[in-house]
């Protein structure tokens, strides 16, 4: 929901000037890399030969598996690092370089990690004193290179990674202003560069009090021609050369009307990327919340020099003619802060999904309701707009279990209050909603209108608790409000405090029924540079929002999901969502893309965005369906509605100046093509779910790119126009208005596809051209998976929650399926602390097809039953179909279709919770 | 007949969860397609199944008729049987959600939910509600007729007045006929008279203004003429600067012959050729050099004596017999010093036509009393078309077959809010009016009569309103609902300038709801 002021006075000037607005932003109102000083510093930053050097002799082992070093810059003798090296578990190393004796301490991020990594031992070799090398863990190894500083990495004896290898590292250490009572002798007009003691932007003034304070270093992924990551950006998923553009920038920033296809920042930043090719997927994560640049550049490593004696170790043999491997090189440049980097190991996608988790949390099991639909617009009206709306719903016979509450329900964008004209009961409202499952979503966002009249103001103005100027004073700003204060979670009394304002005794009109939406959270201001906080604003601890910058939205909604926790003393599973976000946030909520438009564009670009996302760690993430500003046409909503089905979030949302939009507002047949779309997302409900449940465990999140599933398939590395769900379905969006056709290429080796549809299989390997209609968007169920799906039809999934189950067995080449099957309450943590669960493994083998436990542990009770079984791909009509269970014995009818070779088994019966044994013959 | 025996068996075996009631959720008018028999047709005639595939929890047929009583099936229905109420249908996706859907509760048969049976307490509130909406529309009912009564005594005294209109149009255009001779009578002598004032007046100013040229070329000839002889030279020429053309030189003395066209002109000659070259660039010697400024009262009193002088003559001139009219102060009431000749001059094209004499006023008077009488004449004929037009304009706005809506002929209504006042003016227009100040905006010219196909009269439309920014023109919609009284209560704008009211009248009350008896509702129960 993003909207600034800007607009306003742009929609006053365009008016008297008759111009249509623009459809894109306004790129000027945002820096580029030029335009910020330490990026215009580190960017040209390029010696032939590093002055860093490791002083190999000062290596001390602080504990197993954590070194600590000297690092010197040759050129500036007197300052100092230290390099600490820990090996951690799963594959993982850690580096940390920070100086020594710094006159200010730099700023090291918290919040972020899930907890403090777990050490392993590392077996050191010291090769001839110019260098250490490291091994750890199943199959990782460091080599650290003193002179020049050079870090390379392996894994399973192949190079992957390489730190410093092109000399880019630069740590610019805090030093005194020049022409100061305390500057040395050491300073010199490099140390008076334009942009290092103040920066204007715009109107805005940055004054840069601790001057110059940047890091810069190329990380380089060696054989590799494709990475991934970084989010957000609305670019491509396989990450572009900067070479000709801008690097990729992570600030978190409110961007009215973003464009597409460019490295641009946006609400969020996860300065974590990877890299894959056909014999390994690494990852590097550097732990920084300040502005960042990154350049990406896809060039050829020449094997010569230090490079070929360990030739031997790249995963491809150098061509015999040119000793050259390709390479990904990456430039990665922070304002502030250490150097604090992650490289994960892999080798395999699911590895470095663990990895990546273990680190930084993986996204919690979600209510169940949570990933079904929601329906949302800026605004609905008032109660009675709300009730004809959940009306609608009943009357079109379309599944709902979320309506959600822009701005406009407050008392004046006061958040926790209600606009009590339009919303007079809102407890009564909620009561109603809840009658079929349902929850309401109110949003909450961060600024604070300055009203001494608002109770939430006047308190935290009087505890001190908004975040300060350079000099001292509360900042103001200007957001929806008008005049607004930001609170300062950093400070974990105000964290604390504004958690509690979620409690039912403070937000009054709020029930157990009500979930939250934090929005502008980057945050946005509409009259602060680049619309958001100056950076030389001071949050608690003395660290500046230079430091800190891209945590504030994180710590917002920390807290939310604080407060929704402690609502229900921890019994209940909270939901929030938010635009902006930090590495971390996916442990307390759910992000979407933010304000994309009703252009087909944006609808094709949601697959890329959400896979970046899902890479790295934001499993639960969807795009505005329709597209938020402007009306999309029918067409393009019910593509969008069909795309959308199979993305972990699926909600509608539309901006306060377009048409109303709901589902049964386009014509009969467009209400059946979206009913259609949104009862498909029902069906699979029981397999998201256990998508998420895995996600929890293992950090593989449920939208994957087909690399995740075929690692080995050059063909893949690209792809963004396809995705999948889980291992077992293949979604191919249809973003273009007149498709007739569309040519996809079925991943993997010896793999089979059922079109979900026709049951028409494909075959691996192979690009066929497949029609398209309007009724649905190509899916295909991958041979070898069996997917637990809920055909029964319910107003909310809440409703369904002990409905019976269909298995569909897709066979492989071999006759064989597995697939799994979780189930809870679906919406307490009963499931963690009372073990209220089931999940269950299936296995299709020898025309048996096993219902085994995953945890013996689990005993969520249910009468769930196994309503049918549909076999794909089964070769003939068999004789009898026995199904066992215990001692007990059944045969049940079944039926099949030899012209798509289904095998339907009618009324196996026996419980979800039941091992049982179905046999064929 | 195996595969039957083969299925009851493993119901046996596994069911538990469900108990067989066969004939659940059928209503009664379909029970006799449910009899027990072997088979089972499906209702759409699409298959035919083993009798005890009905509601065994597995949807076999395509309409979903063979699982009335569960929800296997996403299209079946569900019958409420709902003893004491009225037997309802619901979707069986209904069943066994946990929701109690059915006042009985039997939805829930098999949930662990206890649904209480509400179906009493829910007839008694359904009459309540009934009886109070049918007394309403009774109510609203008595009025609309009134209404529709007062349509058609309206509508035929509209249209009697609009004959007598009419035919009263038709005598009125026949007196403004008469009234027109009179004024054309009246007007002849009257523009006779005029033109000959007219006329002399402009003799009397071609007069004045000769001889205003003829004081000012004396004047100027005898300030060139510096030294009295009759003639203006080269040299006495030359001192006048301001009339070289070209400003930027000297003023030679071949420039100066140009003007004079000789070396030397007396009056006559500079009266010939000279004297409209340059009067208009003329200035005295004593403007252009301060020191010795003007006696501008000295020249006022000179010009105003002259003009006196002038006006005296021409009186004389003037025919004997026509009275004399006293000069009107402000024509000679020079409040500014007149500076110049040439300021003089204007003075005098600046002089207004004097009073008409005696008996062009009394022509004029007579006319002036013929015109009054045919614009009065014809004042009528305007407000008489008027009306009829109006009368018109009102038997064409469609106010129902009936005249139903005849009432909101040429009214407006208010519907207050927070911010903005509604006003609809049927059959016009709908405003939003700003409390906080600020100018109304026009949501809407009216545009007609939107309601569905069998129920037009249910909604008008307002359209191509004043248009929203980057949008749309505003529109509103206004649905009606029986009420006793005329009044918007409540307005909204569900997409932005899209506004929708709903208006209460008596007019949307509907004789069907009015007149239906507790009785025949007693049956429906």
């Amino acid at each position: 929901m993003s909207r600034f002021f800007h607009l306003l006075n742009l929609i006053f000037i365009l008016y008297i000037l008759n111009i249509p607005p623009s459809e894109n932003v306004d790129r000027n109102n945002f820096k580029t890399c030029e335009q910020s000083a330490f990026c215009r510093r580190q960017r040209k930053y390029k010696p032939d030969i590093s002055p860093y050097e490791v002083d190999l002799r000062s290596m001390k082992t602080i504990q197993s598996g954590h070194l600590q070093f000297i690092l010197h810059n040759t050129l500036k003798s007197p300052i100092k690092f230290q390099l600490d090296i820990f090996t951690l578990e799963h594959n993982s190393l850690r580096v940390k370089i920070n100086e020594r004796n710094p006159i200010r301490k730099r700023y090291e991020v918290e919040h972020a990690l899930v907890g403090e990594p777990k050490l392993v031992d590392v077996k050191l070799t010291n090769l001839d004193g110019k260098q250490v090398e490291g091994s750890f863990g199943k199959s990782a190894k460091f080599l650290l290179n003193a002179k020049p500083f050079r870090l390379d990495l392996f894994t399973n004896g192949i190079f992957v990674m390489s730190v410093n290898s092109k000399n880019m590292f630069n740590f610019e250490h805090y030093r005194t202003k020049p022409g100061t009572n305390e500057s040395t002798g050491e300073n010199n007009t490099e140390d008076n560069e334009d942009g290092m003691w103040e920066e204007t932007f715009k109107t805005h003034q940055d004054s840069k009090p601790y001057g110059p304070s940047s890091i810069g270093v190329d990380v380089n992924f060696l054989n590799f021609e494709n990475v991934y990551g970084i989010p957000e950006h609305a670019d491509a998923f396989s990450l572009r050369s900067t070479h000709d553009t801008d690097p990729y920038r992570l600030f978190n920033l409110d961007i009215f009307e973003y464009d597409i296809q460019n490295p641009m920042a946006l609400y969020g930043s996860v300065p974590y990327m990877l890299a894959h090719n056909e014999h390994a997927t690494v990852g590097f994560f550097w732990l920084n919340a300040a502005e960042g640049w990154i350049d990406v550049n896809n060039d050829k490593l020449t094997v010569q020099g230090f490079f070929s004696t360990i030739a031997s170790f790249f995963s491809t043999k150098p061509t015999a003619d040119k000793n050259e491997v390709p390479q990904v090189s990456t430039h990665w440049m922070f304002e502030s802060g250490i150097f604090d980097g992650f490289f994960f190991l892999g080798p395999t996608p699911r590895d470095i999904f663990k990895q990546y988790s273990v680190i930084t949390g993986s996204v919690p099991l979600p209510p169940l309701w949570a990933i079904a639909y929601h329906q949302c617009r800026w605004n609905y009206n008032d109660e009675d707009d709300v009730r004809s709306v959940l009306n609608g719903f009943e009357k079109n016979v379309i599944p709902l279990d979320v309506i959600w509450l822009d701005i406009e329900h407050t008392h004046g964008k006061r958040y926790f209050t209600w606009d009590t004209q339009k919303f007079p009961n809102p407890e009564k409202l909620q009561d109603d909603i809840a009658r079929y499952g349902r929850k309401l979503v109110t949003i909450s966002d961060p600024h604070i209108k300055k009203d001494d009249a608002y109770q939430v103001y006047a308190d935290a103005k009087a505890l001190g608790y908004f975040v300060k100027t350079k000099d001292g004073a509360d900042y103001e700003g200007s957001c929806w409000p008008g005049a607004s204060m930001w609170l300062d979670y950093f400070n974990p009394d105000i964290f604390q405090w504004y958690s509690q304002r979620y409690s039912l005794e403070n937000y009054k009109g709020s029930t157990g029924n009500l979930f939250i939406w934090n929005d502008m959270n980057e945050p946005s201001v509409f009259n602060g540079p680049e619309v958001t906080f100056p950076k030389d604003i001071i949050h608690y601890g003395g660290w500046e929002d230079r430091d800190v910058h891209n945590l504030y939205g994180m710590l917002q909604h920390m807290s939310t999901f604080q407060g929704l926790f402690n609502r229900s003393n921890g019994h209940i599973r909270p939901f929030i969502l938010t635009r902006s976000f930090f590495a971390g946030s996916q442990r307390t909520a759910a992000v979407w893309t933010g304000d994309n438009a009703a252009q087909w564009s944006y609808l094709k670009i949601a697959t890329p965005m959400l896979l970046s996302l899902s890479v790295t760690g934001f499993g639960f993430s969807g795009a505005d369906v329709g597209g938020f500003f402007s009306n999309p046409d029918a067409k393009l909503l019910v593509r969008w509605y069909q795309a959308a089905a199979f993305q972990p979030f699926y909600r509608e949302h539309a901006h306060i100046d377009t048409a109303r939009r709901e589902p049964w507002l386009f014509g009969p047949d467009n209400t059946r093509l979206i009913r259609k779309a949104i009862e498909q997302r029902y069906n699979y409900l029981p397999y998201w779910y256990t998508l998420f449940y895995k996600q929890e465990k293992q950090g593989i999140p449920p939208m994957l790119p087909l690399w995740a599933n075929f690692p080995k398939d050059k063909n893949v590395f690209k792809t963004e126009d396809l995705f999948m769900v889980g291992n077992g379905l293949l979604v191919c969006p249809i973003t273009e208005a007149d498709t007739n056709q569309v040519s996809i290429y079925f991943p993997g080796e010896n793999t089979i596809w059922y079109d979900t549809r026709t049951l028409i299989q494909y075959n691996g390997s192979e690009t066929v051209l497949i029609n398209v209609d309007m009724e649905s968007i190509p899916v295909f169920q991958q041979g070898g998976v069996i997917i637990p799906k809920r055909l029964r039809r319910r107003r909310s999934s809440m409703l369904a929650l002990h409905d019976p189950i269909t298995l569909v067995v897709a066979l492989d080449r071999n006759h064989e399926a597995k697939g799994e099957l979780y189930m809870d309450d679906g919406y307490t943590y009963d499931y963690k602390h009372k073990r209220q669960m089931i999940y269950r493994r299936f296995i299709f083998r020898n025309n048996e097809l096993h219902s085994k436990t995953l945890d013996f542990t689990g005993k969520f009770e249910t009468d769930a039953w196994i309503e049918r079984i549909l076999i794909f791909g089964y070769p003939k009509n068999p004789k009898k179909v026995i199904i066992n269970s215990g001692d007990k014995q059944a045969i049940p009818l079944h039926h099949y279709h030899a012209e798509s070779q289904m095998l339907t088994i009618r009324r196996p019966g026996p419980l979800v919770a039941s091992d049982w044994t179905l046999t064929i013959t | 007949m195996n595969l039957i025996l083969i299925s009851s068996l493993f119901t046996i075996v596994f069911s538990g969860n469900i108990e067989q009631t066969v004939l659940r959720g059928i209503p009664t008018s379909l029970l006799p397609k449910y009899t027990l028999a072997k088979t089972f047709l499906c209702l759409d005639g699409s298959s035919t199944i083993p009798f005890e595939f009905v509601n065994d929890d597995y949807c076999d047929c395509r309409d979903g008729s063979d699982e009335p009583g569960t929800s296997a099936c996403p299209n079946g229905r569900f019958f409420c049987e709902n003893k004491g109420y009225i037997g309802t249908i619901i979707p069986s996706h209904f069943v066994g959600d946990g929701v109690c859907d059915c006042c009985d509760g039997t939805d829930e048969y098999e949930t662990k939910i206890v649904c209480n049976n509400t179906c009493f307490e829910l007839a008694q509130k359904t009459r309540a509600e009934r009886e109070a909406r049918r007394a309403l529309h009774a109510a609203g009912v008595a009025k609309k007729l009134e209404i529709i009564s007062k349509s058609v005594l309206i509508k035929s005294d509209r249209e009697a007045r609009l004959r007598e209109l009419e035919e009263g149009l038709q005598k009125v255009e026949d007196e403004l006929k008469g009234k027109e001779e009179l004024k054309q009578q009246a007007e002849a002598p009257e523009n006779e008279a005029k033109d000959k004032h007219q006329k002399l007046w402009e003799e009397q100013r071609a007069v004045r203004e000769a001889i205003a040229r003829d004081n000012q070329m004396h004047e100027m000839f005898a300030e060139l003429d510096a030294n009295n002889d009759s003639l203006v030279s080269i040299e006495e020429l030359q001192k006048h600067t301001e009339l070289d053309s070209d400003h930027e030189n000297e003023f030679t003395v071949e420039e100066v012959r140009l003007i004079l066209g000789a070396d030397s002109v007396n009056f006559d000659e500079f009266n010939v050729t000279v004297f409209d070259q340059i009067s208009n660039s003329y200035k005295k010697l004593s403007e252009q050099s301060s020191e010795t400024p003007v006696d501008h009262a000295d020249v006022a009193a000179t010009t105003e004596a002259q003009l006196d002088q002038i006006q005296a003559e021409a009186d004389e001139e003037t025919s004997a017999g026509e009275d004399e009219y006293e000069h009107e102060e402000e024509q000679h009431d020079i409040t500014t010093p007149v500076a110049t000749s040439l300021e003089h001059e204007k003075h005098i094209h600046d002089d207004t036509v004097p009073e008409y004499d005696d008996e062009t006023k009394k022509l004029i008077q007579l006319a002036d009393h013929a015109r009054n009488e045919y614009n009065e004449v014809e004042g009528r004929v305007q407000d008489i078309k008027r009306q009829i037009d109006d009368l018109k304009r009102q038997s064409d706005v469609d106010t129902g077959p009936h005249g139903e809506y005849s009432a909101f002929i040429d009214q407006c209504y208010d519907y207050e809010e927070r911010e903005y006042t509604y006003r609809i003016c049927m059959f016009k227009d709908a405003k939003q009016i700003s409390k906080g100040g600020g100018s109304d905006v026009t949501i809407g010219y009216w545009e007609g009569w939107t309601g569905p196909e069998n129920n037009k009269y249910l909604k008008m439309k307002y359209a191509n309103g004043a248009t929203c920014w980057n949008g749309p023109a505003r529109s509103l919609t206004v649905t009606f609902q029986c009420g006793t009284e005329h009044k918007p209560i409540d307005v909204r704008e569900p997409t932005r300038c899209e506004y929708s009211m709903i208006f209460e009248t008596p007019s949307a009350c509907d004789e069907r709801i009015a007149t239906a008896t507790m009785h025949q509702e007693h049956e429906e129960f």
